[in-house]
């Protein structure tokens, strides 16, 4: 099989088409090399481990269909986390707890902190955690993915404005959370 | 011309961190940061923390993700993942789709040739929808009350008893014929009740039913949204059921503050279940993911209605074109107890459904005029009342006991705060 990466030239053509043809091999390859930074970006924008290993497995089942819309500008890496990220936020508005209904369900969706010593990764994850959905989408797609503010407020349906007001308050909220590692 | 007066905002700062800043403005933003002390810690804070998610390490994907990605392939399942702008696809987000257009067509086809109701002739048939149309509900449901319960819902608060048990096979001709323009959008609250005759009236909880017209990967969809609070937890079920034909396409189930979650995915033929076993975040990755996952298919019959939970039978029931002889049988997924289960499903049943005369039911905003909808559910039957303007299902009575929403004190004072 054809080299999934080539440093110099990112995804080779002739393993971009054996993905596209939905080969096995193409697929856990790619898996391989890529799943655990899209589970990753995608646990950051869902907040939860399930949701993300659904997002990252519905990128793999769909992606040889969706690699017939790729058209090899730019880095493979990066419009597969596009991809992701369109996916799970997709997913994310589905399946997110309606905050609107009754019964509280807001105070449930924010996980308390732990009394219990963690390591720096897990401690950082969870800060992103406990920011609310609108503020880490935003903290996440503009400050770890470089997304602009006219793409996120594309991306989540909101203003450009908005956009940047939720971004202040989410580096308001990290700055404490993470005051002891920044 | 400069983004800010006095302190840069945020947004200058990030794009200075990730050195997107350029020119006269990068200039002026690091003039500033330069001689300010808090500047420079709001820009060192947002650079550490940049760094901090940059260097973080990745979370290592599991094996079962691959295997089961893999395996929906293998079974021909597609996900169509949208690529065009993101605002395109904010408005028709795409996840699953196992509806090819031959299996659609097919559906369509089924539908279009099913028997309606068998022994009755086209013509007979057409009359029954005609007599029904008159009193389909254009009309709004019935106006709010003047009093705090009238802003809960549009529509009147009503009581109904637990699912029956037993189902009978009984050769009526299947459901096929809905009138979506019967559904409303909007949400109803139900107060359930057990219904006992030692406990009457007594609330065992309640649900909202949030209803919204909508499209699920580019299919026009009702989407209903049930949330219930259970005892620790609040239950929140999703289903999308396509306008078309009336068939649950997708359906998600979470339970908050509790540790499962299920997802059901409906193709023509075959039904999939995942069910997810959360984790704190603490114990993530001291435990093999694919021992908290489970995955299980049941085969349907193509173009098959089925429901798969009380809430949807609602909204079947609000689409059909009840008339006295109305009649047909339903295919339903029944849990372990053999009732509508929200949570696992271990059979596939038919029941068949009747009109069986009408009546009145006495409900907080007066007598209303409802059929009599007859589930054979069993021994003894369940039976439905469903107000004749608006489909509402006002009551359910089962082979426990009855539930009586008697008169607007009686449920404010015992059951609504």
């Amino acid at each position: 099989m054809p080299r999934p990466h080539d440093p110099a030239r990112g995804a080779s053509p002739e393993w971009l088409a054996e993905l596209r043809a939905g080969s096995p091999d193409a697929i856990t390859a790619c898996y391989r090399e890529h799943a655990s930074a899209l589970l990753t970006l995608a646990m950051r924008l869902t907040g939860e481990r399930a949701d993300a290993e659904d997002v990252v497995q519905d990128v793999f089942v769909g992606l040889p269909e969706a690699l017939r819309r790729y058209e090899e500008r730019g880095l493979f890496a990066a419009w597969l986390r596009g991809l992701t990220t369109r996916h799970a936020l997709g997913i994310h508005r589905r399946v997110r707890n309606r905050r609107e209904v009754p019964h509280g369900a807001e105070s449930l969706t924010v996980p308390a902190r732990s009394a219990e010593p963690i390591g720096d990764a897990a401690h950082i994850e969870r800060a992103l955690g406990t920011l609310s959905d609108n503020l880490r989408h935003v903290f996440v797609l503009r400050v770890i993915e470089g997304h602009s503010h006219a793409a996120i407020a594309a991306f989540l349906g909101i203003s450009v404005g908005t956009s940047e007001v939720r971004l202040s308050r989410a580096i308001k909220a990290l700055r404490s959370q993470l005051g002891d590692l920044i | 011309m400069s983004r800010y007066v006095g302190h840069p905002d945020d947004e200058s700062l990030v794009r200075m961190a990730r050195g997107e800043e350029q020119g006269s403005e990068s200039e002026r933003i690091s003039a500033h940061v330069a001689a300010c002390a808090d500047c420079v810690a709001r820009l060192r804070d947002i650079q550490s923390m940049r760094a901090l998610f940059a260097d973080a390490p990745v979370m290592p994907a599991p094996d079962a993700v691959l295997a089961e990605a893999l395996e929906r392939r293998a079974r021909q399942e597609r996900v169509l993942l949208a690529h065009e702008s993101p605002r395109a696809e904010a408005t028709a987000s795409v996840a699953w789709r196992r509806l090819t257009p031959l299996t659609i067509a097919a559906s369509v086809a089924i539908a279009a040739f099913t028997l309606w109701p068998r022994g009755e002739t086209p013509a007979v048939a057409e009359r029954a929808r005609v007599a029904d149309s008159s009193i389909a509900p254009k009309a709004p449901p019935p106006p709010a009350s003047d009093n705090a319960l009238g802003a809960l819902s549009p529509w009147p608060l009503v009581a109904y008893a637990q699912s029956a048990s037993d189902v009978l096979e009984v050769p009526y001709p299947a459901i096929t014929v809905f009138d979506t323009t019967a559904v409303q959008s909007g949400t109803r609250r139900y107060v359930r009740s057990s219904a006992s005759p030692y406990h009457d009236y007594m609330p065992i909880g309640a649900e909202a039913i949030e209803l919204r017209d909508t499209t699920y990967d580019g299919v026009r969809v009702w989407r209903v949204v049930t949330s219930a609070p259970l005892e620790a937890s609040i239950m929140t079920d999703t289903a999308w059921i396509r306008r078309a034909d009336m068939r649950m396409i997708a359906r998600h189930i979470k339970i908050f503050s509790n540790t499962t979650r299920q997802r059901l995915l409906r193709g023509d033929t075959v039904l999939e279940q995942q069910h997810v076993i959360r984790l704190p975040v603490e114990v993530q990755g001291k435990i093999d993911p694919s021992k908290l996952r489970h995955t299980s298919h049941t085969a349907i019959r193509p173009g098959q209605l089925l429901v798969t939970d009380r809430s949807y039978f609602h909204l079947l029931v609000r689409s059909l074109p009840l008339h006295p002889t109305w009649k047909g049988s339903i295919d339903v997924n029944l849990g372990r107890s053999g009732n509508f289960s929200p949570m696992i499903f271990q059979k596939t049943r038919s029941i068949n459904v009747s009109v069986q005369g009408d009546s009145v039911v006495s409900t907080l905003w007066g007598n209303i005029p409802s059929w009599r909808v007859v589930l054979h559910t069993g021994p003894t039957p369940e039976r439905w009342y469903v107000s004749k303007a608006g489909h509402e299902v006002l009551l359910v009575t089962g082979p426990y006991a009855m539930a009586w929403p008697r008169n607007r004190f009686d449920l404010i004072g015992r059951y609504v705060k």
